[in-house]
């Protein structure tokens, strides 16, 4: 049994769910929410039948209809199924899952429910196009339309002047680092003349030079792409503003899925990049995951620090890439979707408990309100900081062994970023979960309610088991076929020490300094001691180094300049004089004609029989 | 004097353009109408002729179609004159000028 | 002699006759209801016809009748054009206040007019199946007897369409006289024999001119375009459906047969009379529609330029622009009917017809107004809807023929040049409906089921056709390609 219709269905059935959502059940809030979280839990059970019937490595890895073809212009439309993509199809539909159910708790009060769980099966639908798609005008459309819809869910409380500015934010830089994309994609389709992944593997295979001067300029074209989606450095700033969106979009966008898309893309596309062009990628995932690291540790507002996290561990994972270990980077990217969700799930819990406040030095002493939330936040938190054994410590560990491999000074900015998101996490543990209530809104707190509970239950143990299941195996026979994996449980609990000692040995040395240097510092604080003690860097760390003030005075007074001159011509000399014109002399035109059209019978048969004395004439008379 | 095909041609040409200059002319919907049957007339008249000259009979049932379609084509036309009359209670072209421009 | 060939045509006169005699028996309320029958009736046809196959010797009636791909492909097309019409004019029953079961027979007769159109080899067929269609739509257009626009569209179509086949009449019996038959194949046998100089008659020509006045009325092309805007005013809006898509195919069906079986030699001689047609057809129509407030006489114009565009295709005269042609009309099938089923359901109570009592749908019903919008786009000719592919396969079409004849690039620049026209009043019906106030009725409008399910499966038609075109073109590519 190949089942090769499921993958259509898994696609399509969100869309279908955004469609009848938005034309039919605005109203009706509980089908709303039923038929889009049907959609993607359908999608999961249906993805495990599948990988169940085919294993992870199908015999027929694409499935493909003719889209169009008009004489030159080729394009088809077809689905690719391989190891990679099925792995990511699981991650995006099963944390997807978790997120949807937790979303019908979260969003119950909402008054634009059924609009939500439209935008979300939206969502949904582009993730798993570009997960899918097995070329790059496919995948360039899905990217785009995963663009327009977390606009949507950015910008879903668009009365909120901040949430609609984070949303044009987000939307605004990502088409930038897209713009490159599809230059990439144009310089890539010249070159070799085709857009499909397998055909233009098998292309660069044969021939490596195919691509010739352009090589690392296209491949880098194509990273654009993904430093706007992932978030890298310099075009990181939306990600932290896009924390505007309800919570669970925060999870679902910034965590498994849409920055992960950046990741997913250079791992399907490794075989394009030239050695100079992984330099540059290196680069640029060490420098972010450096700084947002350090970001993270002066942030006040709980999802912000999340979000920085975030950021700087979609750095280690483009680290990864660049590092020529994309299957590190992959297994990172897994296993994070498994604990990013579950931390800003559980931070949507404490803000729902808390009333929407987000601010960290008013909260404390929360694991006695809601156990639940506490011990799940804490698994997140652990295996984020990577304690052995749990699923961070193994990801992270593959990365840092790649750097260790590879490169000296990647190396040392990888362990030290480790130290630091290892001490930003307790401090936040600390701070929010421990000590005594630091206002009393935490007097009134308490557990939230299954629907949101259950999924933080769920993505706890994965977080747990996600590193000694096999996914690393996986992607590793994929992207380096005859590499030896271990095999087995307790192979893999010890396997790191045993491939990389130093490289797992200096991960858990981070983690003690990081742990050590957060608990003397935070452990009793009743105000955050560092501004104190580091003065002018705390400042820094706490504006974001200032890079969104950077871009406010060159690149934006420079657009807004340019922008003027041009609204200037386009709004007298095009608007005015030309479309205006033009549009009211063609107006004038139809009005005059229409007056042929007299309503008279009579002018009617004599219009008729004029014009075919005309034809007779022009035709038969000379 | 031997009457050949081109005269029948030319009597069905002439009951043709005086349908015509009637549809154009008249004011009276019911004339318009004659005027039409005039030149559908002056069609099965040339038909008829060629089909003589041509020794060919198809010409000859071709008339027969457009005989019974004529007669359709009539009770339906009458019958919505006859509506509109009862309606406008007039029958005078002029007098059709709700829809324009 | 193989009668089966006709069994789509004598099924359907068979429901026509069903649904006449079922009226006798029907008590009064459940006459409504018939019309799902009816095109419940035609479905099965319509699932008939996916099966059959071209068979081997496709001709009935001594070559007057012939069943080839191109034929299948149109008689598939208007059966799904009668059972959307079917449904619309089930929710349009309210407004007509008696004989709605004879509404519903007529227009199956109609549709049974049209297909014998799309199989017609012969002048003789050709004029019957005309006629029933035209006779058939004198009554459907004045059908609504109590109101005056109906009947005064009924009496201006009566007239001009009578007068049109009055010529058309007078062309055919010139024609015979100078090729001796009324069959396409012969005809086409002897034009293409240098001996008979048929090419170079002038009384031939003339009577083919005059057979062109008849086609040129049916899919209101410039001069003959005068009684479109009127009658699509004034008729029951499902009449002004069926006449737009249904009646306009049945013109093109015809018009290709006669120019590319019939009369190949002389479509080719003619190109120049065919360019300048469609463009002035264009323009014409796109130039009328910028001003109008009423939207169906809106759609009246816009059905006129639609004939332009379509005209491209044809003066091309390659298979390329052929198959164009069929493709737009497949998309123009969806989208029209989508835009009357929105109006026959939204001004359903007010009984207006203006483009502004739209305003405010989206808030009584998303559904409709998604449907009306995309429409509209698709009218248009944006992407990646049925109607921006249509036009390009057109455009591209008249491109590659434009290296032989320079004109076709200046056709090629006035079409593009209407499209932008058109999209200021197809935008300003989107406009009118998001952005033109406060409804000025708040209720939501209520859909039964069918409606709904008519409604989206236009939707669902417009968006297949327009985001996978490929099946479509190569079936209306093979439907070009079959031509006997």
């Amino acid at each position: 049994m190949h089942l090769q219709t499921l993958p259509w269905i898994i696609l399509f059935l969100p869309l279908l769910a955004a469609v009848v959502i938005t034309l039919f059940t605005q109203r009706d809030r509980k089908t709303s929410a039923t038929l889009s979280i049907s959609a993607i839990v359908i999608g999961f059970v249906l993805t495990v039948i599948f990988i169940k019937a085919n294993s992870f490595n199908p015999e027929v890895k694409e499935v493909s209809l003719n889209w169009l073809d008009i004489g030159p212009l080729q394009a088809e439309f077809g689905l690719r199924l391989d190891a990679l993509s099925l792995m990511m199809l699981l991650v995006v539909t099963g944390v997807g899952s978790a997120i949807h159910i937790y979303s019908w708790g979260y969003m119950h009060e909402d008054r634009c429910f059924s609009r939500f769980f439209a935008s979300l099966s939206l969502f949904t639908f582009s993730m798993l196009g570009i997960v899918m798609a097995n070329n790059f005008l496919q995948m360039f459309i899905s990217w785009e339309l995963v663009g327009v819809s977390s606009y949507l869910l950015i910008g879903f409380w668009y009365e909120k002047a901040s949430a609609a500015d984070a949303a044009k934010k987000a939307f605004i830089t990502n088409r930038l680092g897209d713009f490159g994309f599809m230059l990439g994609i144009l310089i890539v389709w010249a070159a070799l003349g085709s857009l499909n992944f397998g055909k233009l593997e098998a292309g660069l295979a044969d021939n490596p030079a195919a691509l010739g001067s352009l090589a690392t300029l296209g491949g880098l074209l194509v990273f654009c792409g993904a430093m706007g989606k992932s978030a890298q450095f310099p075009l990181h700033v939306w990600l932290p503003d896009a924390m505007e969106g309800p919570t669970p979009v925060s999870a679902l966008i910034h965590a498994a899925t849409m920055v992960a898309a950046g990741v997913y893309m250079l791992s399907r596309t490794f075989f394009i990049y030239t050695p100079e062009a992984l330099q540059v990628i290196a680069w640029i995932g060490g420098c972010t995951a450096l700084l947002a690291a350090l970001v993270a540790v002066q942030q006040n507002d709980i999802k912000r620090i999340l979000a920085y996290s975030t950021l700087s561990q979609l750095g280690y994972m483009v680290m990864a890439v660049g590092l020529a270990a994309p299957e590190a980077g992959m297994f990172h990217l897994t296993t994070h979707a498994f604990f990013k969700a579950l931390l800003f799930l559980g931070a949507g819990s404490v803000i729902h408990a808390m009333h929407h406040e987000q601010d960290i030095w008013r909260m404390g002493g929360l694991c006695k309100k809601m156990p639940v939330t506490y011990w799940t936040f804490m698994v997140g938190t652990m295996a984020l900081a990577g304690v052995w054994p749990l699923s961070g410590f193994f990801s992270k560990d593959a990365i840092l062994a790649a750097a260790w491999h590879h490169s000296m000074p990647l190396f040392i900015i990888g362990v030290g970023v480790a130290a630091l998101t290892t001490f930003y996490m307790f401090r936040l543990v600390f701070v929010a979960f421990l000590g005594g209530e630091r206002s009393h809104e935490v007097g009134h707190a308490h557990e939230s309610p299954w629907v949101m509970t259950w999924p933080l239950r769920i993505l706890a143990v994965f977080s747990i088991v996600g590193g000694v299941i096999g996914v690393e195996a996986l992607f590793g026979g994929m992207l380096h076929p005859g590499g030896e994996h271990p095999h087995g449980l307790a192979a893999q609990l010890v396997y790191p020490f045993k491939h990389a000692p130093v490289a797992a040995l200096s991960g858990l040395a981070a983690f003690g300094i990081g742990l050590f240097a957060a608990w003397t510092l935070y452990a009793r604080a009743k105000e955050d001691p560092l501004p104190a003690r580091i003065g002018t860097l705390s400042r820094w760390m706490r504006d974001r180094f200032y890079f969104d003030e950077l871009y406010e005075a060159t690149v934006i007074k420079v657009h807004d300049a340019t922008a003027a001159v041009v609204d200037w011509f386009d709004r007298w000399l095009i608007g005015f004089a030309a479309v205006r014109g033009s549009a009211g002399a063609t107006s004038l035109f139809g009005n005059v004609l229409r007056f042929i059209q007299s309503g008279s019978l009579q002018a009617y048969a004599f219009l008729l029989v004029l014009g075919v004395a005309v034809i007779l004439f022009f035709v038969l008379g000379r | 004097m031997n009457v050949g095909l081109e005269h029948y041609l030319v009597v069905s040409a002439v009951l043709f353009a005086l349908g015509l200059l009637g549809v154009v002319t008249r004011r009276n919907i019911l004339v318009i109408y004659m005027s039409l049957e005039l030149m559908l007339n002056a069609a099965n008249l040339a038909l008829v002729a060629f089909s003589r000259f041509n020794n060919n009979l198809d010409g000859q049932v071709m008339v027969f179609f457009i005989i019974t379609v004529a007669a359709a084509e009539v009770a339906v036309g009458l019958a919505l004159i006859v509506a509109l009359y009862r309606r406008r209670q007039t029958t005078h072209v002029e007098d059709l000028n709700l829809l324009k421009h | 002699m193989n009668v089966l060939i006709l069994k789509h045509e004598i099924t359907l006169l068979l429901l026509a006759l069903g649904v006449m005699l079922a009226d006798l028996w029907l008590p009064p309320e459940r006459k409504r209801g018939l019309g799902y029958l009816a095109s419940a009736g035609v479905g099965a046809i319509l699932i008939c016809s996916l099966l059959t196959s071209v068979p081997e010797s496709p001709f009935a009636f001594r070559q007057m009748y012939v069943l080839d791909g191109m034929a299948l492909f149109f008689k598939r097309f208007f059966l799904v054009a009668t059972i959307l019409v079917l449904l619309m004019a089930v929710e349009f029953s309210d407004r007509i206040q008696a004989g709605i079961s004879e509404y519903y027979s007529l227009i199956l007769f109609a549709s049974a007019g049209m297909m014998f159109a799309a199989s017609a080899n012969d002048f003789a067929l050709l004029f019957v199946a005309l006629e029933l269609i035209t006779v058939t739509f004198y009554v459907l257009v004045s059908f609504q007897r109590g109101r005056a626009t109906s009947l005064e569209a009924g009496v201006k179509y009566l007239i001009i369409g009578a007068l049109s086949s009055a010529f058309m009449v007078f062309g055919i019996a010139f024609i015979f006289g100078t090729s001796g038959s009324f069959n396409f194949g012969d005809i086409a046998a002897k034009l293409a024999s240098p001996e008979a100089g048929l090419v170079n008659n002038k009384l031939f020509l003339f009577g083919l001119l005059f057979l062109l006045v008849g086609l040129g009325f049916k899919i209101a092309a410039v001069p003959f375009q005068i009684w479109a805007p009127d009658v699509y005013q004034g008729a029951p809006t499902p009449t002004t459906a069926f006449l737009a898509v249904g009646s306009k195919a049945a013109g093109m069906v015809l018009l290709m047969r006669v120019l590319f079986v019939a009369v190949p030699e002389v479509t080719a001689q003619w190109w120049k009379l065919l360019v300048v047609i469609s463009a002035l057809t264009i323009l014409y129509g796109n130039l009328c529609a910028l001003p109008q407030t009423n939207i169906k006489r809106l759609l009246g114009y816009s059905s006129i330029s639609h004939a332009g565009y379509l005209l491209l295709g044809i003066a091309a005269a390659t298979t390329a622009g052929q198959s164009a042609v069929l493709y737009y009309l497949s998309g123009y099938l969806f989208t029209v009917l989508a835009a009357f089923v929105v109006i026959v359901l939204v001004l359903r109570d007010t009984g207006a017809e203006e483009i502004s009592s739209l305003a405010g749908l989206h808030q009584r019903s998303p559904l409709l107004a998604a449907a009306m919008t995309i429409s509209m786009v698709s009218l248009a000719g944006i992407p990646p809807l049925a109607g921006f592919f249509g036009k390009l396969l057109l455009i591209k079409s008249a491109l590659v023929v434009g290296a032989e004849h320079q004109s076709f690039y200046w056709l090629v620049g006035i079409a593009v040049v209407g499209v932008v026209i058109s999209l200021a009043y197809y935008l300003g019906v989107v406009r009118a409906i998001y952005w033109g106030g406060e409804a000025a009725e708040k209720s939501a409008v209520t859909l039964s089921l069918p409606a709904t399910l008519t409604v989206a499966a236009c939707l669902v038609g417009i968006l297949f056709i327009g985001i996978y075109p490929n099946p479509l073109m190569k079936a209306a590519e093979a439907a070009v390609l079959s031509f006997k």
